[in-house]
Protein backbone atom coordinates (compact mmCIF):
# COMPACT_ATOMS: atom_id res chain seq x y z
CA UNK A 1 0.00 0.00 0.00
CA UNK A 2 2.77 2.01 0.94
CA UNK A 3 4.80 1.50 -2.07
CA UNK A 4 1.57 2.02 -4.20
CA UNK A 5 1.14 5.60 -2.60
CA UNK A 6 4.85 6.55 -3.44
CA UNK A 7 4.13 5.59 -6.92
CA UNK A 8 1.12 7.27 -7.25
CA UNK A 9 2.84 10.77 -5.63
CA UNK A 10 5.99 9.81 -7.91
CA UNK A 11 3.57 9.49 -10.85
CA UNK A 12 1.38 13.01 -10.07
CA UNK A 13 4.83 14.69 -9.63
CA UNK A 14 6.18 13.89 -13.18
CA UNK A 15 2.68 14.57 -14.86
CA UNK A 16 2.93 18.10 -13.09
CA UNK A 17 6.56 18.90 -14.15
CA UNK A 18 6.08 17.60 -17.72
CA UNK A 19 2.91 19.89 -17.90
CA UNK A 20 5.13 22.75 -16.45
CA UNK A 21 7.40 21.71 -18.74
CA UNK A 22 4.83 21.90 -21.82
CA UNK A 23 4.01 25.25 -20.65
CA UNK A 24 7.27 26.80 -20.31
CA UNK A 25 7.94 25.05 -23.54
CA UNK A 26 4.95 27.07 -25.77
CA UNK A 27 5.46 30.21 -23.68
CA UNK A 28 9.24 30.85 -23.71
CA UNK A 29 10.38 33.83 -24.30
CA UNK A 30 14.06 35.12 -25.10
CA UNK A 31 15.60 37.49 -23.37
CA UNK A 32 18.76 39.61 -24.89
CA UNK A 33 19.86 42.52 -23.65
CA UNK A 34 21.24 45.69 -26.64
CA UNK A 35 23.09 47.84 -25.49
CA UNK A 36 25.50 48.91 -27.97
CA UNK A 37 23.78 51.51 -30.51
CA UNK A 38 24.69 52.99 -33.42
CA UNK A 39 24.13 56.88 -32.52
CA UNK A 40 24.05 58.04 -36.30
CA UNK A 41 21.65 60.91 -37.74
CA UNK A 42 17.98 60.03 -37.48
CA UNK A 43 17.08 59.45 -41.63
CA UNK A 44 14.24 61.66 -42.91
CA UNK A 45 12.54 62.55 -45.30
CA UNK A 46 11.57 65.93 -46.12
CA UNK A 47 9.22 66.28 -48.98
CA UNK A 48 8.41 70.11 -51.05
CA UNK A 49 5.72 71.54 -49.07
CA UNK A 50 3.01 72.02 -51.40
CA UNK A 51 2.72 75.77 -53.01
CA UNK A 52 1.91 78.08 -56.23
CA UNK A 53 4.94 78.66 -56.39
CA UNK A 54 8.58 77.53 -56.11
CA UNK A 55 8.27 79.17 -52.36
CA UNK A 56 7.26 75.13 -51.04
CA UNK A 57 11.03 73.63 -52.22
CA UNK A 58 12.35 76.59 -50.86
CA UNK A 59 10.85 76.35 -47.34
CA UNK A 60 11.77 72.91 -47.39
CA UNK A 61 15.09 73.14 -48.54
CA UNK A 62 15.66 75.40 -45.52
CA UNK A 63 13.92 73.32 -43.16
CA UNK A 64 16.32 70.05 -44.47
CA UNK A 65 19.28 72.37 -44.14
CA UNK A 66 18.92 73.27 -40.84
CA UNK A 67 18.25 69.73 -39.74
CA UNK A 68 21.77 68.58 -41.61
CA UNK A 69 23.76 71.05 -39.69
CA UNK A 70 22.50 70.10 -36.74
CA UNK A 71 24.29 66.85 -37.06
CA UNK A 72 21.43 64.77 -35.61
CA UNK A 73 19.80 64.04 -38.80
CA UNK A 74 20.24 62.99 -42.18
CA UNK A 75 17.57 64.10 -44.95
CA UNK A 76 17.10 61.47 -47.90
CA UNK A 77 17.76 62.60 -51.18
CA UNK A 78 14.72 63.70 -52.64
CA UNK A 79 15.47 61.60 -55.88
CA UNK A 80 14.81 58.05 -53.76
CA UNK A 81 11.30 58.87 -53.00
CA UNK A 82 8.72 56.80 -54.25
CA UNK A 83 5.66 58.30 -53.38
CA UNK A 84 4.72 62.02 -54.67
CA UNK A 85 2.74 63.97 -51.90
CA UNK A 86 -0.20 65.36 -53.29
CA UNK A 87 -2.27 65.91 -51.22
CA UNK A 88 -0.31 66.51 -47.00
CA UNK A 89 -3.76 66.32 -45.06
CA UNK A 90 -4.29 62.31 -45.82
CA UNK A 91 -1.77 59.65 -44.63
CA UNK A 92 1.08 58.71 -46.36
CA UNK A 93 2.08 55.50 -47.68
CA UNK A 94 4.63 54.44 -45.25
CA UNK A 95 5.33 51.21 -46.84
CA UNK A 96 6.61 53.26 -49.38
CA UNK A 97 8.73 55.51 -47.17
CA UNK A 98 9.73 52.28 -45.27
CA UNK A 99 12.01 50.71 -47.88
CA UNK A 100 13.85 53.91 -48.04
CA UNK A 101 14.59 53.69 -44.43
CA UNK A 102 13.26 57.22 -43.78
CA UNK A 103 12.32 56.84 -40.06
CA UNK A 104 10.41 60.27 -39.72
CA UNK A 105 9.06 62.14 -42.91
CA UNK A 106 7.68 65.69 -42.94
CA UNK A 107 4.68 66.81 -45.75
CA UNK A 108 3.59 70.48 -45.84
CA UNK A 109 1.77 73.01 -47.72
CA UNK A 110 2.40 76.82 -48.15
CA UNK A 111 -1.27 79.02 -48.91
CA UNK A 112 -1.68 82.92 -49.16
CA UNK A 113 -4.47 83.87 -47.41
CA UNK A 114 -6.68 86.54 -48.40
CA UNK A 115 -5.04 89.29 -45.92
CA UNK A 116 -1.61 88.55 -48.05
CA UNK A 117 0.01 86.65 -45.14
CA UNK A 118 1.56 83.36 -45.99
CA UNK A 119 0.37 80.39 -44.17
CA UNK A 120 2.48 77.59 -43.84
CA UNK A 121 1.50 73.88 -42.64
CA UNK A 122 3.32 70.95 -41.80
CA UNK A 123 2.91 67.36 -40.50
CA UNK A 124 5.45 65.13 -39.02
CA UNK A 125 4.71 61.32 -39.51
CA UNK A 126 6.58 58.29 -37.60
CA UNK A 127 6.78 56.11 -40.74
CA UNK A 128 7.93 52.93 -38.46
CA UNK A 129 4.97 53.36 -36.28
CA UNK A 130 2.50 54.68 -39.02
CA UNK A 131 1.00 57.76 -37.41
CA UNK A 132 1.47 60.98 -36.78
CA UNK A 133 3.76 62.40 -34.53
CA UNK A 134 3.10 65.77 -35.04
CA UNK A 135 1.20 68.42 -36.86
CA UNK A 136 1.41 72.72 -36.74
CA UNK A 137 0.77 75.79 -39.29
CA UNK A 138 2.19 79.34 -38.89
CA UNK A 139 1.46 82.71 -40.20
CA UNK A 140 3.98 85.35 -41.42
CA UNK A 141 4.62 87.79 -43.87
CA UNK A 142 5.83 86.73 -46.97
CA UNK A 143 9.14 88.21 -46.59
CA UNK A 144 9.64 86.06 -43.61
CA UNK A 145 9.57 83.11 -44.72
CA UNK A 146 12.80 81.83 -44.27
CA UNK A 147 11.58 82.68 -40.65
CA UNK A 148 8.67 80.27 -41.22
CA UNK A 149 10.93 77.30 -42.40
CA UNK A 150 13.52 77.81 -39.24
CA UNK A 151 10.26 77.58 -36.65
CA UNK A 152 9.06 74.32 -38.35
CA UNK A 153 12.34 72.77 -38.54
CA UNK A 154 12.73 73.64 -34.88
CA UNK A 155 9.22 72.07 -34.22
CA UNK A 156 10.58 68.90 -35.64
CA UNK A 157 13.74 69.24 -34.11
CA UNK A 158 12.02 69.29 -30.63
CA UNK A 159 9.95 66.60 -31.33
CA UNK A 160 12.17 64.31 -32.48
CA UNK A 161 15.14 64.87 -29.67
CA UNK A 162 13.37 66.33 -26.89
CA UNK A 163 15.41 69.55 -26.61
CA UNK A 164 14.87 72.96 -27.87
CA UNK A 165 15.81 74.04 -31.26
CA UNK A 166 18.13 76.73 -32.09
CA UNK A 167 17.38 77.51 -36.00
CA UNK A 168 15.16 80.69 -35.59
CA UNK A 169 17.98 82.92 -33.77
CA UNK A 170 20.85 84.89 -35.38
CA UNK A 171 24.52 85.52 -34.83
CA UNK A 172 26.27 88.89 -34.20
CA UNK A 173 29.42 89.07 -35.09
CA UNK A 174 32.84 91.31 -36.35
CA UNK A 175 33.04 91.34 -40.12
CA UNK A 176 36.69 92.09 -41.29
CA UNK A 177 37.88 93.35 -44.39
CA UNK A 178 41.30 95.15 -45.51
CA UNK A 179 44.78 95.01 -44.45
CA UNK A 180 46.35 94.36 -40.64
CA UNK A 181 47.25 97.57 -40.83
CA UNK A 182 44.37 99.29 -41.45
CA UNK A 183 41.46 96.80 -40.68
CA UNK A 184 37.75 97.92 -41.05
CA UNK A 185 35.87 95.80 -38.58
CA UNK A 186 32.13 95.99 -38.34
CA UNK A 187 28.97 94.37 -36.62
CA UNK A 188 26.92 92.76 -38.71
CA UNK A 189 24.47 90.00 -37.97
CA UNK A 190 22.73 87.55 -40.12
CA UNK A 191 20.57 83.98 -39.22
CA UNK A 192 22.53 81.08 -37.72
CA UNK A 193 22.95 79.60 -41.00
CA UNK A 194 24.97 82.54 -42.32
CA UNK A 195 21.68 83.95 -44.14
CA UNK A 196 20.79 87.19 -44.59
CA UNK A 197 23.70 89.06 -43.35
CA UNK A 198 24.04 93.01 -43.20
CA UNK A 199 25.65 95.25 -41.14
CA UNK A 200 25.17 97.53 -38.32
CA UNK A 201 27.83 99.75 -38.06
CA UNK A 202 29.62 101.44 -40.70
CA UNK A 203 33.32 100.29 -40.33
CA UNK A 204 34.70 103.83 -39.49
CA UNK A 205 35.05 102.84 -35.57
CA UNK A 206 36.69 99.72 -34.38
CA UNK A 207 34.19 97.31 -32.75
CA UNK A 208 34.61 94.39 -30.36
CA UNK A 209 32.70 91.65 -28.35
CA UNK A 210 29.71 91.88 -29.64
CA UNK A 211 26.66 90.79 -27.14
CA UNK A 212 23.15 90.01 -27.26
CA UNK A 213 20.73 90.94 -24.98
CA UNK A 214 18.93 87.41 -23.43
CA UNK A 215 15.63 89.35 -24.24
CA UNK A 216 15.51 91.89 -26.09
CA UNK A 217 16.13 92.61 -30.02
CA UNK A 218 19.48 94.74 -28.35
CA UNK A 219 23.12 94.23 -29.02
CA UNK A 220 26.04 95.48 -26.51
CA UNK A 221 29.77 96.03 -27.56
CA UNK A 222 32.77 97.98 -27.22
CA UNK A 223 33.93 100.28 -29.53
CA UNK A 224 35.49 103.57 -29.80
CA UNK A 225 34.21 106.81 -28.80
CA UNK A 226 36.98 108.98 -30.27
CA UNK A 227 40.68 107.40 -29.22
CA UNK A 228 38.80 106.03 -25.77
CA UNK A 229 37.15 102.05 -26.14
CA UNK A 230 33.76 102.30 -24.56
CA UNK A 231 30.48 100.57 -24.38
CA UNK A 232 27.46 100.72 -26.11
CA UNK A 233 23.78 99.50 -26.58
CA UNK A 234 22.43 99.09 -29.89
CA UNK A 235 18.53 98.61 -31.06
CA UNK A 236 18.23 96.28 -33.78
CA UNK A 237 15.30 97.04 -35.08
CA UNK A 238 15.76 101.09 -34.87
CA UNK A 239 19.78 101.38 -35.19
CA UNK A 240 19.36 103.39 -32.18
CA UNK A 241 23.01 103.34 -30.60
CA UNK A 242 23.75 104.55 -26.73
CA UNK A 243 26.64 104.75 -24.31
CA UNK A 244 26.59 102.60 -21.70
CA UNK A 245 27.65 105.27 -18.78
CA UNK A 246 30.63 107.38 -18.95
CA UNK A 247 33.35 106.11 -17.15
CA UNK A 248 36.90 107.64 -16.33
CA UNK A 249 38.51 104.72 -17.90
CA UNK A 250 38.23 102.01 -20.51
CA UNK A 251 35.91 99.84 -20.65
CA UNK A 252 35.65 96.22 -21.96
CA UNK A 253 34.02 93.10 -22.76
CA UNK A 254 30.47 93.66 -21.61
CA UNK A 255 27.74 91.46 -20.98
CA UNK A 256 24.32 91.19 -19.92
CA UNK A 257 22.35 89.52 -17.16
CA UNK A 258 20.30 87.06 -17.50
CA UNK A 259 17.24 89.40 -17.15
CA UNK A 260 18.53 92.00 -19.03
CA UNK A 261 18.36 94.87 -16.55
CA UNK A 262 22.03 95.11 -16.21
CA UNK A 263 25.35 95.04 -17.95
CA UNK A 264 29.07 93.46 -16.23
CA UNK A 265 31.98 95.07 -17.90
CA UNK A 266 35.51 95.71 -17.45
CA UNK A 267 36.80 98.53 -16.20
CA UNK A 268 40.95 99.04 -16.97
CA UNK A 269 42.19 101.28 -14.84
CA UNK A 270 45.33 103.60 -14.62
CA UNK A 271 47.44 101.05 -12.94
CA UNK A 272 47.05 98.90 -15.21
CA UNK A 273 44.46 96.28 -13.01
CA UNK A 274 41.21 95.40 -14.58
CA UNK A 275 38.11 95.13 -12.52
CA UNK A 276 34.08 94.08 -13.01
CA UNK A 277 31.69 96.36 -12.19
CA UNK A 278 27.82 96.66 -13.00
CA UNK A 279 25.70 99.20 -14.81
CA UNK A 280 21.51 98.96 -13.78
CA UNK A 281 20.87 99.73 -17.21
CA UNK A 282 17.65 101.89 -15.70
CA UNK A 283 18.50 103.49 -12.99
CA UNK A 284 22.62 103.54 -14.34
CA UNK A 285 23.46 102.52 -10.94
CA UNK A 286 26.94 101.22 -11.05
CA UNK A 287 28.53 98.71 -8.72
CA UNK A 288 31.72 97.31 -8.21
CA UNK A 289 32.11 93.70 -8.04
CA UNK A 290 35.99 93.04 -7.94
CA UNK A 291 38.96 94.76 -5.89
CA UNK A 292 41.99 93.47 -7.84
CA UNK A 293 45.26 94.81 -8.52
CA UNK A 294 45.22 92.02 -11.56
CA UNK A 295 43.04 91.96 -14.57
CA UNK A 296 39.67 90.83 -14.59
CA UNK A 297 37.24 90.50 -17.46
CA UNK A 298 35.16 88.26 -19.74
CA UNK A 299 32.57 87.99 -17.23
CA UNK A 300 29.46 85.69 -17.60
CA UNK A 301 26.56 85.02 -15.80
CA UNK A 302 24.85 82.04 -14.63
CA UNK A 303 21.75 81.34 -16.50
CA UNK A 304 20.09 81.94 -13.06
CA UNK A 305 21.85 85.01 -12.18
CA UNK A 306 22.98 84.38 -9.20
CA UNK A 307 26.95 83.42 -9.87
CA UNK A 308 29.45 85.18 -12.26
CA UNK A 309 31.92 83.22 -14.26
CA UNK A 310 35.37 85.68 -15.31
CA UNK A 311 39.11 85.42 -16.22
CA UNK A 312 41.45 86.85 -13.76
CA UNK A 313 45.39 87.05 -13.73
CA UNK A 314 45.09 87.38 -10.36
CA UNK A 315 47.29 84.03 -9.52
CA UNK A 316 50.08 84.67 -12.21
CA UNK A 317 48.08 83.55 -15.17
CA UNK A 318 44.77 83.93 -16.77
CA UNK A 319 42.80 81.53 -15.05
CA UNK A 320 38.53 80.87 -14.40
CA UNK A 321 37.02 81.53 -11.02
CA UNK A 322 33.12 81.49 -10.20
CA UNK A 323 32.11 84.18 -7.56
CA UNK A 324 28.28 85.27 -6.27
CA UNK A 325 26.81 87.85 -8.57
CA UNK A 326 27.82 90.39 -5.69
CA UNK A 327 31.07 89.96 -6.09
CA UNK A 328 31.87 87.66 -3.21
CA UNK A 329 33.64 84.24 -2.64
CA UNK A 330 35.95 84.41 -5.77
CA UNK A 331 36.72 80.52 -6.39
CA UNK A 332 39.50 78.94 -8.78
CA UNK A 333 38.16 76.70 -11.18
CA UNK A 334 40.52 76.05 -13.91
CA UNK A 335 43.51 74.18 -12.90
CA UNK A 336 45.08 72.73 -16.27
CA UNK A 337 48.06 73.28 -18.69
CA UNK A 338 48.33 76.50 -19.91
CA UNK A 339 45.67 79.52 -19.74
CA UNK A 340 42.17 79.92 -19.79
CA UNK A 341 40.10 82.57 -21.00
CA UNK A 342 36.39 83.87 -22.53
CA UNK A 343 34.56 81.64 -20.12
CA UNK A 344 30.50 81.79 -20.96
CA UNK A 345 27.95 80.04 -19.06
CA UNK A 346 25.54 77.75 -20.71
CA UNK A 347 21.94 78.36 -20.97
CA UNK A 348 21.33 75.08 -19.23
CA UNK A 349 23.24 76.50 -16.30
CA UNK A 350 25.24 72.86 -16.02
CA UNK A 351 28.81 73.98 -18.29
CA UNK A 352 31.02 76.36 -18.50
CA UNK A 353 32.73 76.99 -22.08
CA UNK A 354 36.07 78.65 -22.55
CA UNK A 355 39.25 79.14 -25.04
CA UNK A 356 42.24 77.56 -23.83
CA UNK A 357 45.42 78.76 -24.84
CA UNK A 358 48.29 76.08 -24.31
CA UNK A 359 51.23 74.56 -26.22
CA UNK A 360 50.90 77.17 -28.52
CA UNK A 361 47.42 75.90 -29.71
CA UNK A 362 44.33 77.69 -28.70
CA UNK A 363 41.26 75.43 -28.03
CA UNK A 364 37.36 75.33 -27.61
CA UNK A 365 36.65 73.44 -24.41
CA UNK A 366 34.21 72.99 -21.90
CA UNK A 367 33.72 72.02 -17.92
CA UNK A 368 31.18 71.76 -15.22
CA UNK A 369 30.37 74.40 -13.29
CA UNK A 370 32.82 73.69 -10.39
CA UNK A 371 35.73 73.23 -12.52
CA UNK A 372 35.95 68.91 -13.04
CA UNK A 373 35.02 67.12 -16.10
CA UNK A 374 37.58 69.61 -18.58
CA UNK A 375 36.77 68.59 -22.61
CA UNK A 376 37.92 69.66 -25.16
CA UNK A 377 35.87 70.30 -28.30
CA UNK A 378 37.97 71.56 -31.02
CA UNK A 379 42.05 72.59 -30.95
CA UNK A 380 44.11 74.96 -33.94
CA UNK A 381 46.33 77.11 -34.56
CA UNK A 382 43.55 79.99 -33.03
CA UNK A 383 40.00 78.80 -31.83
CA UNK A 384 38.70 81.40 -29.63
CA UNK A 385 35.41 83.56 -28.46
CA UNK A 386 32.95 80.39 -27.70
CA UNK A 387 29.27 81.40 -27.69
CA UNK A 388 26.11 79.06 -26.92
CA UNK A 389 23.40 78.58 -29.05
CA UNK A 390 19.98 79.24 -26.84
CA UNK A 391 19.09 75.46 -26.52
CA UNK A 392 23.11 74.75 -24.67
CA UNK A 393 23.69 71.42 -27.49
CA UNK A 394 25.88 73.73 -30.01
CA UNK A 395 28.52 76.01 -29.57
CA UNK A 396 29.88 78.60 -32.36
CA UNK A 397 33.39 80.08 -32.41
CA UNK A 398 35.87 81.89 -34.77
CA UNK A 399 38.97 80.01 -35.90
CA UNK A 400 42.22 81.28 -37.85
CA UNK A 401 44.65 79.02 -39.31
CA UNK A 402 47.84 80.20 -39.78
CA UNK A 403 48.31 83.30 -42.57
CA UNK A 404 44.63 82.82 -42.86
CA UNK A 405 41.02 85.22 -42.44
CA UNK A 406 39.29 84.60 -39.19
CA UNK A 407 35.99 82.26 -40.32
CA UNK A 408 33.00 80.99 -37.63
CA UNK A 409 32.53 77.46 -37.47
CA UNK A 410 30.12 75.96 -35.12
CA UNK A 411 30.49 72.49 -32.95
CA UNK A 412 28.21 70.21 -30.85
CA UNK A 413 28.56 69.64 -27.20
CA UNK A 414 30.00 66.53 -27.90
CA UNK A 415 32.67 67.64 -29.75
CA UNK A 416 31.27 66.13 -33.26
CA UNK A 417 29.79 67.95 -36.28
CA UNK A 418 32.06 71.20 -36.23
CA UNK A 419 30.66 72.92 -39.79
CA UNK A 420 31.97 76.52 -40.93
CA UNK A 421 29.20 79.26 -40.41
CA UNK A 422 28.97 81.03 -43.94
CA UNK A 423 29.75 84.73 -44.14
CA UNK A 424 30.70 87.10 -47.14
CA UNK A 425 34.31 88.17 -45.33
CA UNK A 426 36.54 87.30 -42.95
CA UNK A 427 34.79 87.01 -39.60
CA UNK A 428 35.48 86.84 -35.39
CA UNK A 429 33.31 87.26 -32.13
CA UNK A 430 30.15 85.62 -32.77
CA UNK A 431 27.39 86.20 -30.40
CA UNK A 432 23.97 83.63 -30.68
CA UNK A 433 20.72 84.86 -29.96
CA UNK A 434 18.23 83.82 -27.99
CA UNK A 435 15.47 82.34 -30.18
CA UNK A 436 13.47 84.80 -31.36
CA UNK A 437 9.67 86.46 -30.51
CA UNK B 1 17.31 11.78 -8.89
CA UNK B 2 16.24 12.47 -12.17
CA UNK B 3 13.11 14.12 -10.33
CA UNK B 4 15.64 16.18 -8.59
CA UNK B 5 16.80 17.53 -11.78
CA UNK B 6 13.69 18.06 -13.41
CA UNK B 7 12.83 20.14 -10.72
CA UNK B 8 15.26 22.26 -10.07
CA UNK B 9 15.00 23.18 -13.93
CA UNK B 10 11.76 23.79 -13.99
CA UNK B 11 12.15 26.59 -10.90
CA UNK B 12 15.18 27.93 -12.57
CA UNK B 13 13.12 28.35 -16.00
CA UNK B 14 9.65 29.32 -13.67
CA UNK B 15 11.78 32.18 -12.36
CA UNK B 16 14.49 33.26 -14.95
CA UNK B 17 18.06 33.70 -14.41
CA UNK B 18 20.58 36.52 -15.35
CA UNK B 19 19.43 39.15 -17.81
CA UNK B 20 20.81 38.14 -21.48
CA UNK B 21 20.59 34.78 -21.17
CA UNK B 22 17.40 32.42 -22.70
CA UNK B 23 15.53 31.34 -20.46
CA UNK B 24 14.69 28.25 -22.53
CA UNK B 25 17.99 27.72 -22.97
CA UNK B 26 16.78 26.24 -26.10
CA UNK B 27 19.05 28.54 -28.93
CA UNK B 28 22.33 28.31 -29.13
CA UNK B 29 24.95 30.78 -27.90
CA UNK B 30 25.57 31.64 -32.06
CA UNK B 31 21.83 31.81 -32.75
CA UNK B 32 21.45 34.72 -29.79
CA UNK B 33 24.40 36.42 -30.94
CA UNK B 34 22.84 36.55 -34.69
CA UNK B 35 19.83 37.58 -32.87
CA UNK B 36 21.07 40.44 -31.13
CA UNK B 37 23.25 41.57 -33.89
CA UNK B 38 20.27 41.58 -36.49
CA UNK B 39 18.62 44.03 -33.50
CA UNK B 40 21.43 45.99 -32.54
CA UNK B 41 22.01 47.12 -36.14
CA UNK B 42 18.87 49.01 -36.00
CA UNK B 43 19.08 50.29 -33.03
CA UNK B 44 19.85 54.14 -33.26
CA UNK B 45 18.72 55.78 -29.90
CA UNK B 46 18.48 59.67 -29.79
CA UNK B 47 21.26 61.31 -28.93
CA UNK B 48 19.47 63.43 -27.01
CA UNK B 49 18.84 60.73 -24.61
CA UNK B 50 20.39 58.07 -22.28
CA UNK B 51 18.29 55.55 -20.51
CA UNK B 52 16.65 51.70 -20.67
CA UNK B 53 13.79 50.28 -21.88
CA UNK B 54 12.73 47.29 -22.68
CA UNK B 55 10.29 45.72 -25.64
CA UNK B 56 8.57 42.87 -25.83
CA UNK B 57 7.19 41.66 -28.99
CA UNK B 58 5.94 38.15 -30.89
CA UNK B 59 7.17 36.75 -33.79
CA UNK B 60 5.77 34.38 -36.36
CA UNK B 61 7.20 31.73 -37.52
CA UNK B 62 8.73 33.41 -40.46
CA UNK B 63 10.49 35.75 -37.85
CA UNK B 64 7.96 39.03 -38.44
CA UNK B 65 6.79 40.79 -35.64
CA UNK B 66 3.21 40.33 -34.99
CA UNK B 67 1.34 43.26 -33.75
CA UNK B 68 3.03 46.59 -32.19
CA UNK B 69 6.02 45.68 -30.21
CA UNK B 70 5.21 46.64 -26.30
CA UNK B 71 7.55 49.04 -24.18
CA UNK B 72 7.86 49.18 -20.43
CA UNK B 73 10.45 49.86 -17.60
CA UNK B 74 11.55 53.03 -18.97
CA UNK B 75 14.29 54.41 -17.63
CA UNK B 76 14.84 57.83 -18.33
CA UNK B 77 13.39 61.29 -17.44
CA UNK B 78 10.83 63.47 -19.03
CA UNK B 79 10.03 64.00 -22.81
CA UNK B 80 12.65 61.66 -23.56
CA UNK B 81 10.92 58.64 -22.30
CA UNK B 82 8.75 58.39 -25.31
CA UNK B 83 11.74 59.22 -27.60
CA UNK B 84 13.57 56.31 -26.41
CA UNK B 85 10.52 53.58 -25.96
CA UNK B 86 9.58 55.00 -30.14
CA UNK B 87 13.31 54.43 -30.71
CA UNK B 88 13.53 50.83 -29.27
CA UNK B 89 10.42 50.13 -30.99
CA UNK B 90 11.75 51.45 -34.61
CA UNK B 91 14.68 49.20 -34.05
CA UNK B 92 12.78 45.62 -33.32
CA UNK B 93 10.98 46.80 -36.73
CA UNK B 94 13.17 47.64 -38.62
CA UNK B 95 15.31 45.26 -38.75
CA UNK B 96 12.56 42.30 -38.95
CA UNK B 97 12.82 39.67 -40.07
CA UNK B 98 14.62 37.74 -38.03
CA UNK B 99 16.62 34.59 -39.00
CA UNK B 100 16.27 31.81 -36.50
CA UNK B 101 16.01 28.37 -36.53
CA UNK B 102 12.56 27.01 -37.58
CA UNK B 103 12.43 24.05 -35.54
CA UNK B 104 12.62 25.86 -32.34
CA UNK B 105 10.13 28.22 -33.18
CA UNK B 106 8.19 27.44 -29.72
CA UNK B 107 11.70 29.11 -28.05
CA UNK B 108 11.72 32.39 -29.96
CA UNK B 109 8.04 32.99 -30.39
CA UNK B 110 8.38 35.98 -27.63
CA UNK B 111 11.40 37.80 -27.53
CA UNK B 112 12.09 40.50 -24.92
CA UNK B 113 15.02 43.04 -25.46
CA UNK B 114 16.37 45.17 -22.87
CA UNK B 115 17.46 48.75 -24.66
CA UNK B 116 20.14 50.93 -22.95
CA UNK B 117 22.00 53.87 -24.50
CA UNK B 118 25.56 53.79 -23.93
Amino acid sequence: MKLKLRTLITALFVALSSLAFATLTTRAEVVVDVTKGNVEPLPIAITDFLAGGDLGAKISGVVAADLKRSGLFAPIDQGAFIEKISNPDVSPRFEDWKVINAQALVTGRVTQEGDGRLRAEYRLWDTFAGSQLDGQQFYANPDNWRRIAHIIADAIYERLTGEKGYFDTRIVFVSESGPKDKRIKKLAIMDQDGAGVRTLTNGKDLVLTPRFSPNKQEVTYMSFDGDKPAIYLLQLETGQREKVGDFPGITIAPRFSPDGQKVVMSLLQDDGSANLYTMDLRSRAVTRLTQSAAIDTGASYSPDGAQIVFESDRGGKQQLYVMSAGGSEPNRISFGDGSYSTPVWSPRGDLIAFTKQSGGQFSIGVMKTDGSGERILTTGFHNEGPTWAPNGRVLAFFSQPAGAEPKLYSIDLTGYNSQPIPTPQAASDPAWSPILE
Amino acid sequence: MRMSSLHVFVVTALFGGAAGVSYGAELTQAEMSKLIGGVQKCWNPPATSTGKVMVSFKLDRSGHVIGTPQTSGVQVSGEKADLLAAAARRAVLRCQPYELPAEKYEVWSEVNVNFATE
